[in-house]
């Protein structure tokens, strides 16, 4: 089950190099995503993203309001709330500091629920793996519904 | 900083030190744990360090703690969450003073629900210079024990890495790098439960949670640098002496002393 594969390959190149033949234990050269691959470019771009928009946000901020403090207050609602209310204030206008660090708060705690999302289907079509599958929709449930939750 | 250690000293600094409210801390250091574990696991996932199974399974248990350990912050009085932090601060301490640790060799038992849910692997250790096969055990124990560790994270805002690792090196017995860097992938997620209770609840206060962020974010990187350079036994003191400091302080915060 395990990569047997991996064991017998004593020239030590780097890790980049012995990832394919590895294949992630995954039995027989089978195609498609790696799950470990995307879910880590899922995850590096997310955190990347949201920190260039927090980062630009309080840059913008800075400029309009001549503090550093970014002094205003989110929606005391639930992140779908959250997203439907900076989606409405980016259409109003340009982009302010608050809206810009708004998406990058967003972004971030999008990024572990994306990362779940994905393995799901990694899951389900490209590991072919019931099992897993299954746990990974119960971890998206109970996320969706946090995500729901009131005050 | 090393994915253990840095998260739980953040709510007493700001709390102690900078006069924030401790749930308005709390929130802001859950939403920054998102940042700085989704960051150190893309690479560990990527070098197939991580154990992607073991963290699915455990996440089922620890994101329903992080849900409820939220609620119960939220509805307590801040005495009551200083005396938590406190008593992890302090436990903390006493973890690090007596440093358990399973065996050196890779486990090979298990038992069979672990067989069943596929709890195992093999990963290429650098130090060792060859691929190091394992095989994870007590699922059902390991499953309940990581709900507690969940409900820590999601009460303190704090990852719990220490606790995580703790459950995984003695419970389920993985290879230690294997416990740390899954433990980072499961905090991610966790962060998010416990993040959204806070947000719903209007605790997500822009000026503390963006400075955090940025500030946690950046002060990782140089904590790991420094933290490279000093022996494993500075580091080790460094850490014993601030969690100490900083527990008694929060319990007698907690008692009304301070």
């Amino acid at each position: 089950m395990s990569s047997t594969d991996g064991r017998n390959d004593r020239t030590h190149r780097p890790p980049e190099g012995r990832e394919r033949e590895r294949g992630s234990g995954r039995p027989g050269g089978r195609r498609g995503p790696d799950i470990e691959i995307v879910i880590s470019y899922i995850l590096i771009a997310g955190v990347l993203t949201s920190l260039v928009l927090i980062v630009a946000g309080l840059g913008v901020y800075a400029a309009e309001r001549r503090s550093i403090v970014p002094d205003y207050t989110l929606p005391r609602d639930n992140l779908y709330a959250f997203i439907a209310f900076t989606f409405r204030r980016l259409l109003e206008g340009r982009p302010t500091g608050e809206s810009l660090m708004d998406l990058g708060i967003i972004v971030l705690m999008l990024t572990p629920f994306i990362r779940v999302l994905m393995s799901v289907f990694l899951f389900a079509f490209a590991e072919r793996n019931r099992k897993y599958t299954l746990i990974t929709l119960w971890v998206l449930a109970v996320l969706a519904y946090s995500l729901f939750l009131r005050g | 900083m090393t994915g253990q250690g840095g998260g739980v000293l953040l709510v007493p600094f700001l709390t102690l030190f900078m006069g924030v409210p401790v749930k308005t801390a709390i929130a802001a250091s859950i939403v920054s744990v998102i940042a700085t574990s989704s960051g150190s696991a893309s690479a560990y996932v990527r070098d197939r360090v991580s154990n992607i199974k073991v963290g699915m399974f455990l996440e089922m248990f620890t994101i329903v703690g992080a849900l409820v350990g939220a609620k119960i912050t939220l509805s307590s009085g801040a005495h009551v969450i200083y005396l938590m932090f406190g008593a992890v601060l302090l436990g903390s301490f006493v973890v690090l003073w007596l440093q358990p640790h399973a065996g050196e060799a890779a486990n090979t038992r298990q038992d069979r629900l672990s067989a069943y849910l596929e709890l195992e692997g093999s990963y290429f250790d650098q130090a060792a210079g060859r691929n190091i096969s394992y095989k994870a055990t007590n699922a059902a124990l390991g499953g309940t024990l990581m709900f507690g560790a969940g409900l820590i994270a999601g009460m303190l805002g704090i990852g719990a890495g220490a606790l995580k690792v703790l459950i995984h090196d003695l419970v389920m017995r993985l290879p230690p790098k294997v416990s740390t860097t899954t433990s980072n992938f499961i905090i991610g997620v966790t962060a998010l439960a416990g993040a959204s209770a806070y947000l719903a609840a209007g605790l997500v206060d822009p000026a503390i949670a963006v400075p955090v962020i940025v500030g946690v974010t950046a002060g990782s990187r140089v904590g790991t640098r420094i933290l490279v350079k000093m022996s494993n036994a500075a580091v080790r003191k460094f850490f014993m002496v601030v969690l100490s400091i900083l527990g008694t302080e929060m319990v007698l915060r907690g008692v009304g002393l301070l």
